[in-house]
């Protein structure tokens, strides 16, 4: 595969999957610059935000985004990193996370953490909506939740990639569906152990979009009260920032990609949806947050602004879709 | 150079010379390493005044901290030098190691089977690009632009690590 290119974040990642197969073992590396300082297809990928791995081929068409982390996978944490993949299945490029579904966390508190499985339904849903594949790959732990680290935790991935190859790239290879499947079955052994999962965390409760509406202490005009009240459902997923902490966008704008393929979205596109997505800060002024978050495209922060039916604040909404 | 190039490079060096890769926590990105955080308190909550080596690799005869910059950096040496005189620091880094179970998981536990021996084959090394000259407690690799590396032993005789060839 000399004349394709993997494009990486960092050198110590493209290093590691340029290891995973022979096959690109004369394949290019190239860093990811940042927004809008890359070839034009890098720079659509990495709109939401960066993955680890992008690998395209002679033509600069994308063939595989791959994201890595050895964080453990419970709460935001595996939602944070959604955001580097969506793009890439909204654009039909089949995508891959590898990292623990069971793993120990260390320190004070230390103990082994276990996989959020909303993320897994999260996939399949994504997968279904785009009709690409995107799902989960386990990067295994010992009995003690250490990780695996001897080389064998990648043998998974690298079949995966064999496969992949052997069959040219192709989204009809026989490895996606096995890993829909075995994501699927891994998702439901999860919520039998913790049902909990099956449903929406704590952070996101789902309410009558009119009740939630009249509960608020501020008009919202009729117009937009109108388009808000199409969908009689909404996902109220509550974000508790301050206003001195709230120039942040993790792990919150990529879990909310979690939250609207479980819970809202029904197609493609973002206003798809049979509930709405009501990112919701009930400590934070609007005109606070215009300051600390503009939708600015040149920067992170935009990603406020991508799927939520609105933003609401403690004196107002802003930003309708 | 870029400090990732440092990392990788650093990482194939000891490896040619047969040493295992025990942690890490490279400059940005994500190794398949266990991360190995050294405090100052045992008690203390989260990463507040700990230290992070970017490797620790090992050997049958010495456990290496090492850090990987893109110049020569004065800061990494006092952060070294902060390790080694702090007793407590170097406890808190043998149990982590041990609570960690790698010594066990890689078979070095029989050659650093009590703290005292541990203490004994702790080593430091700083590799970086460019200039340096030699330092008295810590080894260097120095890596040229064309990417060959140059090992430089400690002056002092009890930090120095011996490689073969």
């Amino acid at each position: 595969m000399k004349n394709c290119t993997i494009y990486s974040d960092n050198l110590i990642e493209a290093d590691w999957f340029q290891n995973l197969s022979p096959e690109f073992k004369d394949t290019k590396t190239e860093l990811i610059k940042q927004r809008n300082k890359n070839i034009p297809i890098i720079n659509e990928l990495v709109d939401y935000d960066r993955p680890d791995i992008i690998l395209l081929d002679q033509n600069q068409k994308p063939l595989l985004v791959l994201e890595k982390t050895a964080e453990v996978p419970t709460g935001h944490n595996v939602g944070q990193r959604i955001a580097r993949l969506v793009k890439a299945i909204e654009k039909g490029v089949p995508t891959m996370l590898f990292f623990p579904f069971d793993a120990r966390k260390h320190g004070t508190h230390t103990g082994i953490c276990n996989l959020n499985a909303r993320l897994l339904l999260a996939f399949k849903r994504m997968w279904e909506i785009h009709n690409t594949p995107i799902f989960a790959i386990n990067w295994k732990s010992d009995s003690n939740g250490e990780l695996i680290n001897d080389g064998s935790e990648d043998e998974e991935l690298k079949k995966i990639l064999r496969n992949i190859i052997k069959d040219n790239f192709s989204l009809n290879s026989k490895i996606y569906k096995k890993y829909k499947d075995l994501n699927y079955e891994e998702y439901q052994k999860r919520i039998n152990i913790r049902p909990a999962y099956a449903k929406p965390p704590n952070s996101a409760e789902i309410l009558k979009t009119k009740n939630f509406l009249d509960s608020l202490n501020f008009e919202i005009d009729e117009v937009d009260k109108i388009k808000l009240l199409k969908n009689k459902e909404s996902l109220i997923y509550k974000i508790i920032m301050t206003e001195e902490n709230c120039k942040r966008q993790d792990p919150y704008t990529g879990t909310q990609f979690m939250y609207d393929y479980l819970y809202c979205r029904t197609g493609k596109l973002n206003y798809e949806k049979n509930r709405n997505l009501f990112l919701y800060f009930p400590k934070i002024r609007k005109n606070t947050w215009k300051i600390k978050n503009p939708n600015n495209p040149e920067t992170k922060s935009c990603n406020w602004y991508l799927i939520a039916n609105t933003l609401i604040f403690k004196d107002g909404i802003l930003n309708l879709i | 150079m870029r400090e990732d190039l440092i990392y990788i490079l650093t990482k194939k060096f000891f490896v040619k010379k047969k040493f295992g890769l025990l942690a890490g926590q490279p400059p940005s990105g994500s190794d398949n390493l266990p991360v190995i955080e050294i405090k100052t308190n045992k008690k203390e909550k989260g990463s507040k005044d700990s230290y992070i080596p970017d490797l620790v690799v090992i050997n049958y005869d010495y456990i290496v901290i090492v850090e990987c910059k893109p110049r020569f950096n004065q800061g990494d040496i006092d952060k070294i030098d902060e390790i080694d005189k702090n007793e407590l620091r170097i406890k808190n880094f043998y149990n982590e190691i041990l609570s960690r179970n790698l010594l066990i998981k890689y078979n070095f536990l029989n050659y650093f089977n009590d703290y005292e021996t541990f203490k004994n084959k702790l080593r430091y090394c700083l590799s970086f690009n460019g200039n340096f000259s030699e330092l008295e407690k810590i080894n260097i690799i120095n890596f040229s632009d064309d990417k060959d590396s140059l090992f430089v032993e400690a002056k002092n005789s009890n930090y120095k690590i011996i490689i073969s060839e």
